[in-house]
């Protein structure tokens, strides 16, 4: 028992056994090359299937309902095979003959570069050119992605998938492994190519359907090798960034520079300054860890799926789990921003200290620091955070002064703080510490205050207010400064006390 | 020097001038001038014939025309142009030259 195909030749419709129809298109696809282009040869081939149909018609006349090898073998052999009808044909014999004998002594054609779409994964750039150049084609892909990241991989293949053009008949596929396109090398590439077609079609589409889906083929293919790069960028940036994090911020890895007590701190101790409620730290540390996991993890897992290319259960629960948990950190974000916000709500001034003098001029000057007994005049350290003792130093006072209602020079030193409740600001004002005197005529004010690390920090303030009699003099930097009007400056550490005139020009 | 070879190349040049003779009087479709040429022993192998009609036609020399029969497929019925007939005169004069050239020749 044979399987038979159904064939339209030369507009009449045969049944012709399976060999019979390989043989059959063999003979008609080896004669079509072997007219090379021809002008005409669409023409040609259909005046031939024509007379080959007649053929076997006159021979299924004899009550024969399918075709078998033998009509075929029989028809080929009336029709004649392609070297006798171009011996017969040809425009120049002899010269043909020649180019035909050299050829078919094996020397081998110099090789033309052709995109492989047979044997290519995507459009057969990489295949084509490894066959050009005589290499693997697993080493050309392998190039092309890493040119991919270099960033102009990805135009040259576009580029080469337009130019270069692809191997589509048999003589075009001999040409591309150098081959002499001669009719028996055709005969034999068209038998390859029927044994592989053979192969696929048992267990796949048929032609027809396979060129409609050649094209999808394609994209899915691109889709495929694109997705399995994002998938290892993705795995590849997360990893380092799950490094870094979990190193950074684990708590004691100490990397943020402060002075004073310590010279590096970690993020944690960080944070824990900014978030002195403990409340809120306790939030914004899960908050952190969450995304900080969750984020890295869920990409990840993403990768991992795009370079399975599939998705199973356990990899969709895994990226659920992580969307949760960064949805549930950036949560306990907003939860803490607003608790935040609430420490902050309301501040308050409180007068910590007042001295008054009677003295005639008043001279502001900083308040030098001592170590050892030693007077510091400036220490240039990094500016950063500074904390001593388990306080936090600021640096930085403010100052203004205006008209004072008697003769009498009066200054008020005021503390201010942010808290949650009244009680909570003040409290945290008054363990503010600022160091200030009046030594005879000198008036001196520390440029740093300090407050306990366990305060955080909320907008802490130290601002000295000075009363200046109408006529008495205030001198600051050694100039005498005009007390009708208002004005305040700030007081920093080893310079110059810089200060502003309200609604004037500054002054020298 | 190869004898076929030879012989081919005689019977192929006069191929084109007998298929055109053949169509001096009427039209015929590919078989009836195949059936002929068979005949007369000038063709060996029915695909050479092909090639050559179509050649012939892009010269303009020949042209055709589809005819719907009952019973069977449409068929091609080529005919003579008068460029055609023009050639044919052409290669008459040359082959009855030939024949006279070699006769003279053969003794």
């Amino acid at each position: 028992m044979k399987k038979t195909i159904s064939i339209h030749l030369g507009k009449q419709q045969f049944v012709i056994e399976e060999d019979a129809y390989l043989r059959l298109n063999n003979y008609l696809t080896t004669l079509e090359s072997s007219f090379n282009n021809e002008a005409g040869t669409i023409e040609i081939m259909e005046d031939i299937e024509m007379r080959c149909a007649e053929l076997l018609c006159l021979q299924t006349a004899n009550g024969q309902h399918v075709i078998t090898l033998k009509e075929v073998d029989e028809a080929i052999v009336s029709l004649g095979h392609p070297e006798e009808i171009n011996e017969a044909t040809s425009a120049d014999n002899t010269t043909e003959k020649m180019y035909n004998s050299q050829q078919s002594e094996g020397v081998n054609q110099p090789k033309r570069l052709f995109r492989d779409v047979e044997n290519g994964s995507i459009a057969g750039v990489c295949t084509g050119l490894a066959n050009y150049l005589a290499i693997d084609p697993v080493i050309v892909k392998i190039i092309f992605v890493l040119l991919l990241f270099l960033g102009f991989g990805g135009l040259t293949y576009i580029i080469l998938w337009i130019v270069v053009p692809n191997a589509k008949t048999p003589a075009d596929k001999l040409k591309m492994k150098g081959k002499a396109v001669t009719v028996d090398a055709i005969k034999e590439e068209i038998e390859n190519a029927a044994n592989r077609f053979e192969k696929s079609a048992h267990s796949f589409a048929r032609k027809v359907d396979q060129k409609g889906s050649e094209i999808s083929n394609r994209f899915e293919n691109i889709g495929l090798v694109l997705g399995k790069l994002f998938g290892i960028m993705f795995i590849f940036f997360s990893f380092i960034w799950l490094l870094s994090f979990t190193l950074l911020l684990s708590g004691n890895i100490e990397v943020i520079p402060i002075t004073g007590d310590f010279h590096y701190t970690s993020l944690k101790s960080l944070l824990a300054l900014a978030l002195p409620v403990s409340q809120t730290f306790q939030l914004y540390w899960a908050a952190i860890w969450l995304i900080g996991l969750g984020a890295p993890f869920f990409f990840i897992t993403l990768g991992i799926r795009m370079l399975l290319g599939n998705s199973k259960k356990l990899i969709s629960f895994a990226l659920l789990l992580f969307t949760g948990a960064v949805i549930v950190g950036i949560i306990l974000a907003i939860i803490g921003g607003v608790q935040i916000a609430r420490d902050f709500s309301v501040v308050t001034e409180i007068e910590n200290k007042q001295i008054t003098t009677h003295v005639d001029s008043l001279y502001l000057e900083e308040l030098p620091s001592f170590s050892d007994n030693k007077k510091i005049i400036t220490t240039k350290e990094i500016d950063f955070i500074q904390i001593e003792n388990k306080r936090i130093v600021e640096e930085g006072v403010n100052f203004s002064y205006r008209n004072s209602s008697d003769s009498l020079f009066h200054v008020h030193q005021i503390y201010t703080a942010h808290g949650a409740t009244r009680g909570n600001a003040i409290r945290r004002a008054s363990v503010i510490n600022h160091p200030f005197e009046i030594k005879g005529i000198k008036l001196l004010i520390s440029p740093f205050y300090s407050y306990p690390m366990t305060n955080g920090f909320r907008s802490h303030n130290v601002e000295i207010i000075i009363e200046v009699p109408t006529n008495k003099k205030l001198f600051i930097n050694n100039i005498a400064v005009e007390s009708t009007t208002t004005s305040h400056g700030m007081i920093y550490a080893g310079k110059p006390i810089n200060h502003w005139v309200v609604g004037g020009t500054d002054d020298k | 020097m190869n004898i076929d070879n030879t012989q081919a190349q005689m019977r192929k040049g006069i191929l084109e001038f007998c298929i055109l003779n053949i169509l001096l009087t009427k039209e015929a479709y590919p078989s009836e001038i195949l059936e002929q040429l068979k005949n007369a022993k000038l063709i060996v192998v029915e695909g050479t014939l092909y090639p050559l009609l179509t050649r012939l036609k892009n010269a303009e020399l020949l042209s055709y025309r589809w005819e719907e029969s009952t019973g069977g497929p449409p068929r091609k019925y080529y005919s003579i142009t008068p460029q055609g007939l023009n050639s044919l005169a052409a290669l008459q004069t040359t082959w009855d030259e030939l024949v006279t050239a070699v006769n003279s020749l053969k003794k």
